[in-house]
């Protein structure tokens, strides 16, 4: 017997029972699942690997966290520092134990749901369902994995588990928080999970690499554990250095992936109108008065290999860029974050040509709660400042549309026909419908009723009108001629 | 220089050189000086008494020597070898016992030989079942059932099973009840008698100073305050009550009288006939 296999030895003869212990208990209660649960119960062909799964998560509570600050605990530390063999024996003893136990008490537990499943009600284990393969490889191998490094860190196993979590937590926090960042509110409009998987999105991770960082994961581990034990533990110098130098270990290992994901976000917000999967977002997307301006809404589609896309769709894109293109001279500029949307402004009914256009940003701060007509509030932008744009100009008209734009005297929203409803003029004076009147201001900002435009039919209490050319449709049969000043009657 | 070493080639010390030579070692943990710059040389095939009282830094001393403690100062070679860069070839010539067994508690003394076994070259398991026999240890009854006399006897013939011809021993006896004591004292006495082994022996017991020390260093405030041999150190005793040297602490003025009560008793035995017995 060489070093390593006295070392090995010893692990299995202090661990033997529980191990035992396991396997015992593993087919026990499989076998009492099986004989308990009614026959009629669907999914019994995935039974042996959720029995393989639980045993290893119980193997891995039993054995993992254990491993190194059991040694600590029970004081044989300074016993195995002091054998000639040095910390190598010990350290790969302790990985092939937990290597060899984990599969064979794994697979015991397969065969005994397999053999039950078949033996007492005649189904055959799944063996092509993903059950206990890559969520195993995800989650149930990667934390026992990282408790095991994390658990030389710690005076007692008990930390390991807790240890690991937050350690993993701690250095991916970083990656999590340039993502969110990234996404800036669009991921609010998902649900937590979304949320996460939308953010993941923007480090644009083929499902393919994310297996391979997964198994890097996996082989860290060990690396980190080892680094720890030898420079931390293999001296005494207590377990609060070998948490210093794996936690150094894992901060270099981490740095690569931190250099990436920040190339990943600076990428994910540029924009490049040249970018072969650039995408139009159509549903927003307007004209101004004069027609020469187009708002739109352009965002690059991700690969249809990108992790997660193919549970979020157009989720996973990047983020909108808000443009306003001259379609005379064929340039372009963005008129807001990354992130934002520019549209039509509210209560718009004339979708071909707009006056003004707002800027909706999601990820904006909120605003101070609106002191105007709950319909109108809530009706316009929720909780969210919309800057208004003049249409023709691009330049910011308002920096919120709606608080206190809209006063409490203004029922039904009348001032937003003067924001969306307007007719735009040849001098750049526009004129609206404001309280069954048409209001006209000139350049100045000065503002005037025009003749003619008392109360016709229903207006007043009618908050949309219809702009049709150079005037307005005021009611069925009757129309305005804003530049003309008139009133005149549409031919039946 | 080549030097053969039970069955070992290996470079080593030469066999006059001191097995164990510490330069102005120091250590401390976190604020508090244990060691504040140990100057130390353990002759070869001596038995040298590291004397001192609780937290003198005796045990601190051990694990220096063993490389599982890391200096923050001065050097310490043991067998030629430096304890942090060659830990192997070293701890293979070094056994040790430490002052509380601290082997597995499942194991009984069988499995700590199988498992401690394939780590010395040099193990002699005829020597360690004899060992076991004439130590009176029980094979079959684990670590966490013994008392606290057979845990160290078990070490005892772990320690020396694989011949080392360096022995560390730090603190052995303390604890013990006399009887057990004894019976560990004759083991060690035993195993000393007629061999070339270099130990050194960490304690505060006067008694067992004075029965097995061929030298006595004494540990206090961090620096060896007197060090020679039995009679060196009682003449250098002798003179302390009119040394200028201030900062010798109480301990070490006071160890050497209590040394010289302690030797004349232990020779006052031999000469009544009641010399301690011997493991063959």
């Amino acid at each position: 017997m060489n070093r390593f296999a006295a070392c090995l030895w010893k692990e299995w003869r202090e661990q033997r029972g529980i191990a035992g212990a396991i396997a015992v208990a593993s087919f026990v209660l499989v076998l009492l699942f099986e004989l308990v649960v009614p026959r009629s119960r669907v999914g019994r062909e995935d039974d042996a690997g959720l029995a393989a799964l639980l045993t290893f998560a119980t193997v891995a509570l039993a054995f993992f966290g254990d491993a190194f600050a059991g040694e600590e605990r029970r004081g044989t530390l300074d016993f195995l520092r002091r054998t000639p063999g040095g910390w190598w024996p010990p350290f790969a003893a302790k990985y092939t134990f937990l290597l060899a136990v984990s599969l064979v008490l794994t697979g015991w537990a397969w065969c005994c749901g397999a053999s039950a499943t078949w033996l007492i009600h005649g189904v055959a284990p799944a063996l092509n369902k993903k059950v206990g393969v890559e969520r195993i490889v995800e989650g149930v191998v990667l934390v026992p994995l990282w408790s095991v490094a994390v658990s030389i860190w710690f005076p007692r196993g008990t930390l390991a588990l807790p240890g690991a979590v937050f350690v993993l937590a701690l250095f991916l926090a970083p990656v999590a928080a340039a993502c969110f960042w990234a996404r800036g509110g669009e991921v609010l409009r998902n649900s937590e999970y979304d949320a996460l998987v939308c953010a993941l999105g923007v480090l644009r991770i083929p499902d393919a690499a994310f297996g391979w960082m997964l198994r890097a994961a996996v082989v860290a581990a060990p690396l980190v554990a080892l680094l720890s034990f030898a420079k931390g533990r293999a001296v005494e110098r207590g377990p609060w250095r070998a948490g210093a130098i794996g936690l150094v270990a894992l901060l270099v290992l981490f740095l690569p992936g931190y250099a990436w994901t920040a190339t990943r976000v600076v990428d994910y917000r540029r924009f490049d109108p040249a970018a072969g999967e650039l995408r139009i977002d159509g549903e927003d997307a307007c004209v101004a008065t004069s027609g020469r301006f187009a708002y739109v809404n352009a965002r690059a589609a991700a690969p249809s290999s990108t992790l997660g896309r193919r549970h979020l769709h157009d989720e996973l894109d990047g983020p909108t860029h808000p443009l306003r293109i001259d379609l005379a001279s064929a340039t372009w500029s963005e008129v807001g974050g990354v992130g934002a949307r520019v549209k039509a402004a509210p209560g718009v009914s004339n979708w071909a040509t707009v006056p003004y256009v707002v800027i909706e940003d999601l990820a904006a701060p909120a605003r101070r709660p609106a002191r105007g007509p709950f319909r109108a509030r809530a009706w316009l932008s929720g909780d969210i400042a919309l800057p208004l744009l003049d249409a023709e100009t691009g330049a910011t008209l308002r920096a919120d549309v709606d608080e206190p734009f809209l006063t409490a005297g203004d029922a039904f929203g009348a001032r937003v026909q003067r924001l969306a409803n307007s007719v735009v003029l040849p001098d750049g004076s526009r004129a609206w419908l404001e309280r069954g009147h048409i209001v006209r201001s000139d350049a100045s900002g000065a503002t005037r009723v025009l003749p003619d435009s008392a109360p016709v039919a229903d207006l007043a209490r009618v908050w949309m009108s219809t702009v049709r050319g150079q005037g307005m449709l005021l009611g069925a049969t009757t129309g305005y001629d804003v530049l003309g000043e008139r009133r005149f009657e549409l031919p039946p | 220089m080549k030097h053969e070493v039970d069955g070992m080639r290996d470079e080593v010390a030469p066999a006059c050189a001191p097995r164990l030579v510490a330069r102005g070692l120091k250590k401390r943990f976190g604020k508090r000086v244990v060691l504040a710059g140990v100057d130390l040389e353990v002759a070869p095939g001596q038995v040298t008494a590291l004397l001192g009282e609780n937290g003198q830094g005796k045990t601190t001393l051990m694990k220096l020597a063993l490389g599982v403690l890391a200096p923050d100062g001065g050097t310490i070679t043991v067998a030629g070898f430096d304890p942090l860069k060659q830990p192997r070839p070293l701890r293979e010539r070094v056994g040790f016992v430490p002052a509380q067994p601290d082997a597995y508690g499942w194991m009984n003394v069988r499995d700590l030989f199988r498992f401690l076994a394939p780590q010395y070259p040099t193990w002699d398991r005829a020597y360690a079942d004899a060992l076991v026999a004439q130590l009176r240890i029980p094979e079959r009854t684990p670590f966490k059932a013994f008392s606290r006399g057979e845990g160290m006897k078990a070490m005892l013939a772990a320690a020396l099973a694989p011949r080392p011809p360096l022995l560390l021993l730090d603190e052995p006896f303390a604890g013990l009840d006399p009887l057990v004591r004894e019976e560990v004292l004759r083991g060690v006495i035993g195993e000393l008698r007629g061999s070339e082994r270099t130990v050194l022996l960490a304690t505060h017991d006067l008694d067992v100073v004075a029965r097995v020390a061929d030298r006595v260093a004494i540990l206090a405030e961090g620096r060896i305050r007197k060090h020679g041999t039995l009679e060196e150190v009682l003449d250098v005793g002798g003179r302390d009550g009119a040394s200028s040297d201030d900062a010798v602490d109480a301990a070490a003025r006071s160890a050497p009288a209590k040394l010289r009560d302690a030797l004349e008793s232990a020779r006052r035995e031999s000469r009544e006939g009641r010399e301690v017995g011997v493991v063959p």
